[in-house]
C-alpha cells in the first residue's frame, strides 16, 4: 500500500492551528513532509534542521527572554535547509512585518501559534500524523463513524452532526441556488455548489469545499452537503468528503420517507379541492370532516393563488422550500394543492380584504417567493370570495390572471385580478380552442424547438415596446443579438414586425400560446 | 602625566558630539543642547585629554544622572558638576584628574564641560566604552565596587550616598532623583588612578572623535572609506516599515526594515530590537549586531536617530562599531553585557562574542 504524504496545506488545517495566524507567501505551497524538528531558543543555529521538514520554535520553552527576533534566524535557517513550514509557538501574534516579509521573501509559510498547545504536544502530534497520515486518518474516522445516526435524519440533524464532526469546519445543505436547507454559506455561494452529478472539491482563493451529491433518486441529484473550510489540506478534504458521503445516506432515507408522505399528502389535498371546486358551498358531510383534519378553512373570505413555474414545476419537496418564508401570510406546504398547469392555494381572512390588503398581500408574495434556481414563476391572485362556494371561484380568478400575466422574464410575476382592468378583455381569448390553433398557424417555423430562443427574444421584444436596449438588457443580450434575433423572426414569418396590428397579432399568439 | 592624546578645542565640539551620540546606541541622552552649552562654555579653552594621569594621581568619574529629557527642559551648566566633585573631594581628598561617567550620549559632551570649568584634565577612558541603562551594570562596576557616591542636582542641593552594592546605591540614587530636578551630576568611582584605570575601557575619547569625524566626513559624501577605517561597518539601509513599541517605562519594542530598493539590490528586510538603546539588528534572518556591539541608526543626512525617535517612513542606515576592547574583555569575562543581560535570548549560546 502506498502511504500518502502530509503536505504543509494539511499541517496548516489541523485543527490545533486553525488558530494560528499564517503569514509568508500569498498560499501555503502543497509540498509534502517528512519530519518535524523541534528548536529551542537557546539552540537556534545548532538545532539540525530536515529537508522539507516542519520546524517549531519552541518560544514557549524559553522562560521570561524575549525571543521573538529568534523567528527571523529560524526562518533564514529553514530556507537554507530547504524545510517546509516553519511553527513559532508563543511568538507575539502579529508579528513583525519584517518577520513577515521575510517569511514571503524566503518562500516559507510562517504559522504564528498561541498557547493552545505546547510546543512538545505539537510535536508529537505532528510526528504521528506525518509518519502515519493513514492511521491518523483511520482514527478519526472511527471515531466519527461511532456517532453517525441510525435511520433516518433531517437535514437540520444531519447539518449539526457534520459540524460536530469535522471541527472548524462550516457545513451547509442547499437544494438550489437559493434555497440553503439546513446551515449557512460562509464562503462559497449556494449557485457554485449545485449542479455536480458526482462528489467534488472546489479551491477558491484559501477555501476548500467539498460537495457531496445526493444520491439515489430517479431525478438525479438535486440536494448537496458542502463542508468548507479556510486553509484546508488534502488530509480534511478526504475525511470531509467520507463524512458527507457516509451521512448523505441518512439524509436520503429521510428524503425519501418525507417524500412519500408528501405524496400521499398532495393526493389527497388534490382530491379535496376538487370535491371543494365541484360541489362548492354544499359539501358532503364525511368530505367537510376530511378538510376540517386537513386543517383547511372553508369559512371566510377566500383570495385564490395560482402559481406556475417555468421550464419545470418544482417537486412536492422543493415546494416546501419555495413558499417557506410565506407562512406568515398563511400559505404554507399544507395549503398547496398541485394542479394540471401548476400549483393552487389559497389565504383565508375572517372579513373581507379590501383592495389595498389584497395588493400588499401581492407585494409579500413577490417579496418572500423563492424559486429554484433557473426558473422563474408567474403568481395569479384572484378576487376574495365567500365560503367554500367561493374558494373555487376565486381560485379561477387567479389561475386566468396567471395566463394573462403571460410568460414573464422576471423571476417572480404576480398579477391581481382585480388590477388587471383592460387586459381582462383577453381572458376569453386565451381560453379559445380556435385561437390557440390559429395562433400555431400564424406562428409556424417560431414554434421549432431549434427557434426557442428566438420567439423567446421576440416575446420579450414585443412586450417592451420594441425597444431593441430594454430587451437586451432584459435578457442579458447584446443589442445587436437581439436585433439579429428579431430580423430572424421576419425571415422565419415571412412579415415584418413595424407595423402595429402585426405586432398585435404577434403577441397574442405567443400569449395564447404561452397560457 | 603621560602627554596629551588629544586637546579639544571649541571646534572639535560637533565631532564630540556626533561621535558620543553613536556611541550612545540609540539611547544615552541626546547631545543637541548639551554640545551648544559645551561650545559657549569653552570659548578659548583647551581641554587635555590624556590616556592616564601622573603616577599616584586620585580620580573620580563625573557624569550626568538622571532624565536627558530634563536636562534638555533645564540646559544642564557646570555648577551641580563642581558641587558633586567638591562634595566628593571633602569626603575624599582633592581629585587630579577625571573620568568621564559615560562616552555615549550627552555624558561624554558633559564630561568636557566638567573639566574645562574644573580645569582639569580628563582621561581617555570611560566605565562601559559606549553607552549604558545602570551604572551599577558597567564593566568598571564589575570590577570596582560601587558604594559610594556624591549627587548635586540644578536647584543645589547634594547628597552623599553609600550602600553595600553597586544595585542598591543606583536603587537609592534613582529614588533620590525627584526630589533634586530629575537630574543631576554624579561623582563616583572615587580612588587612586592605578586601582580604577586598569579595570575601565580605555580610548574612549578618542573613539568618539574617530568616529564622530568619520561621520562628519560621510556628512560631507566623502565617508565611506573614514567610515571604514573608524571601524564602522554598515548594515542595512533601508526604509522603518514600522516600529512597534511595549507598553511601559522602558523604550522597548522592534523597527521592521525594508532595505532601499529590496529586490533589486538583493537585500533582505531587516529588524532592529531596541531596549532603551539599540540592541540587535537582524537583517535577512541573519544576526549582524548584537549587545555589546554599538549599533547606530543613522538618518538620511547622517545624524544618529534615538531608539524613542525611530518612526516609520524614515529612511534609516542602521550601523555597528565593535564594542572597545576594554568592553569585550569585561563581557568575555562575565558575558554580563550581552543581549541575555537585556532580557533576549541570545541567538547563539555566546552570540557574536
Amino acid at each position: 500500500m502506498v502511504t500518502k504524504r502530509v503536505r504543509v496545506t494539511d499541517i496548516c488545517g489541523l485543527p490545533t492551528l486553525t488558530q494560528a495566524t499564517l503569514v509568508g507567501p500569498a498560499a501555503p505551497p502543497p509540498h509534502p513532509v517528512d519530519g518535524v524538528d523541534l528548536v529551542l531558543p537557546r539552540a537556534v543555529l545548532a538545532t539540525p534542521l530536515t529537508e522539507n521538514g516542519v520546524v517549531v520554535l519552541a518560544l514557549d520553552m524559553g522562560g521570561e527572554a524575549a525571543g521573538d527576533h529568534l523567528v527571523d534566524v529560524v526562518l533564514r535557517r529553514a530556507e537554507a535547509a530547504r524545510s517546509a513550514l516553519v511553527i513559532a509557538v508563543g511568538a507575539t501574534d502579529p508579528v513583525p512585518q519584517a518577520t513577515a516579509e521575510l517569511a514571503a521573501w524566503v518562500g516559507i509559510p510562517l504559522l504564528v501559534a498561541g498557547g493552545e498547545q505546547t510546543s512538545v504536544e505539537l510535536v508529537i502530534a505532528l510526528r504521528g500524523l506525518i509518519d502515519d497520515p493513514e492511521s491518523a486518518r483511520t482514527g478519526l474516522l472511527i471515531g466519527a463513524a461511532r456517532q453517525l445516526p441510525r435511520g433516518p435524519q433531517s437535514p437540520e440533524a444531519v447539518h449539526r452532526l457534520l459540524e460536530s464532526l469535522l471541527p472548524d469546519t462550516n457545513v451547509f445543505i442547499v437544494a438550489g441556488r437559493d434555497t440553503v436547507l439546513a446551515g449557512t454559506p460562509r464562503h462559497l455561494a449556494p449557485e457554485s455548489v449545485v449542479g455536480y452529478h458526482e462528489q467534488t472539491h472546489i479551491q477558491h482563493d484559501d477555501v476548500l469545499a467539498v460537495v457531496v451529491p445526493l444520491e439515489g433518486l430517479d431525478t438525479g441529484p438535486s440536494w448537496w452537503l458542502v463542508a468548507e473550510r479556510r486553509r484546508a489540506g488534502r488530509l480534511w478534504l478526504e475525511s470531509a468528503g467520507t463524512m458527507l458521503t457516509l451521512c448523505s445516506g441518512a439524509l436520503l432515507s429521510w428524503l425519501i420517507k418525507e417524500q412519500s408522505g408528501l405524496e400521499r399528502d398532495a393526493r389527497m389535498r388534490s382530491a379535496l379541492l376538487t370535491e371543494i371546486i365541484e360541489h362548492g358551498d354544499r359539501l358532503p358531510a364525511e368530505v367537510k370532516e376530511l378538510i376540517a383534519r386537513s386543517h383547511w378553512h372553508l369559512d371566510g373570505w377566500h383570495v385564490g393563488v395560482h402559481l406556475r413555474f417555468s421550464p419545470q414545476e418544482p417537486s412536492t419537496m422543493t415546494m416546501r422550500y419555495v413558499v417557506r418564508e410565506l407562512a406568515a401570510l398563511g400559505l404554507t406546504e399544507d395549503t398547496l394543492v398541485e394542479r394540471t398547469d401548476g400549483w393552487a392555494a389559497w389565504i383565508t381572512f375572517p372579513a373581507e380584504p379590501g383592495v389595498e390588503q389584497v395588493r400588499r398581500l401581492s407585494r409579500d408574495i413577490e417579496r418572500m417567493l423563492q424559486p429554484p434556481a433557473g426558473t422563474h414563476v408567474v403568481v395569479g391572485i384572484g378576487s376574495p370570495h365567500r365560503d367554500a362556494g367561493g374558494v373555487g371561484r376565486s381560485l379561477a380568478e387567479a389561475r386566468q390572471a396567471c395566463v394573462v400575466a403571460g410568460g414573464g422574464t422576471r423571476r417572480v410575476t404576480v398579477r391581481v385580478l382585480q388590477e388587471l382592468g383592460p387586459s381582462r378583455l383577453l381572458l376569453g381569448w386565451y381560453a379559445s380552442d380556435a385561437l390557440t390553433s390559429y395562433s400555431r398557424e400564424i406562428l409556424g417555423g417560431l414554434l421549432d424547438e431549434t427557434e426557442t430562443e428566438v420567439l423567446h427574444t421576440l416575446q420579450a421584444y414585443l412586450e417592451r415596446a420594441c425597444s431593441t436596449a430594454q430587451t437586451a438588457r432584459a435578457l442579458g443580450l447584446h443589442r445587436n443579438t437581439v436585433s439579429k434575433r428579431i430580423a430572424r423572426a421576419e425571415r422565419i414569418l415571412g412579415t415584418s414586425v413595424t407595423t402595429s396590428d402585426t405586432r398585435l397579432a404577434l403577441q397574442l399568439a405567443i400569449r395564447v400560446l404561452r397560457s | 602625566m603621560s602627554p596629551a592624546t588629544l586637546h579639544l578645542r571649541v571646534a572639535d565640539v560637533a565631532a564630540l558630539a556626533h561621535g558620543c551620540d553613536v556611541l550612545g546606541s540609540g539611547g544615552g541622552g541626546q547631545t543637541v543642547a548639551a554640545r551648544r552649552v559645551l561650545a559657549h562654555h569653552l570659548g578659548g579653552r583647551v581641554v587635555e585629554v590624556v590616556d592616564e594621569p601622573e603616577p599616584g594621581a586620585y580620580i573620580a568619574a563625573l557624569g550626568a544622572f538622571g532624565s536627558a529629557t530634563v536636562m534638555l527642559e533645564s540646559l544642564p551648566t557646570p555648577v551641580p558638576f563642581r558641587a558633586a566633585l567638591r562634595a566628593l573631594e571633602a569626603r575624599h581628598r582633592r581629585v587630579d584628574a577625571l573620568l568621564p561617567l559615560e562616552v555615549g550620549g550627552v555624558n561624554g559632551v558633559l564630561a568636557v564641560l566638567a573639566a574645562a570649568h574644573l580645569g582639569l584634565p580628563l582621561i581617555d577612558a570611560d566605565p562601559m566604552g559606549r553607552a549604558f541603562t545602570e551604572i551599577s551594570r558597567t564593566a568598571l562596576a564589575a570590577a570596582v565596587p560601587l558604594t559610594s557616591a556624591t549627587l548635586s542636582g540644578p536647584l543645589g542641593h547634594t547628597v552623599h550616598v553609600t550602600a553595600p552594592d553597586g544595585p542598591e546605591l543606583e536603587r537609592v540614587l534613582r529614588a533620590t532623583l525627584p526630589a533634586i530636578g530629575g537630574w543631576g551630576a554624579l561623582a563616583a568611582f572615587a580612588g587612586p588612578a592605578e586601582e580604577i584605570l586598569p579595570y575601565a575601557v580605555s580610548g574612549s575619547l578618542t573613539l568618539a572623535m574617530r568616529l564622530g569625524r568619520a561621520l562628519d566626513a560621510a556628512v560631507r559624501g566623502d565617508g565611506g572609506a573614514r567610515l571604514d577605517e573608524a571601524g564602522v561597518r554598515t548594515l542595512t539601509d533601508a526604509w522603518v516599515t514600522e516600529v512597534v513599541r511595549q507598553p511601559g517605562m522602558e523604550v522597548r519594542g522592534v523597527a521592521s526594515l525594508s532595505s532601499v530598493s529590496a529586490r533589486r539590490s538583493g537585500r533582505r528586510p531587516g529588524r532592529v530590537e531596541f531596549a532603551n538603546e539599540y540592541v540587535a539588528a537582524i537583517v535577512g534572518g541573519e544576526l549582524a549586531a548584537a549587545s555589546p556591539d554599538v549599533i547606530c541608526v543613522v538618518d538620511a543626512a547622517w545624524r544618529p536617530v534615538p531608539a524613542e525617535e525611530l518612526r516609520a517612513g524614515q529612511h534609516v542606515r542602521v550601523l555597528a562599531v565593535d564594542p572597545p576592547e576594554g568592553l569585550l574583555r569585561a563581557h568575555a569575562a562575565s558575558g554580563a553585557f550581552g543581549l541575555r543581560a537585556r532580557g533576549y535570548h541570545p541567538v547563539a549560546e555566546e552570540d557574536r562574542w
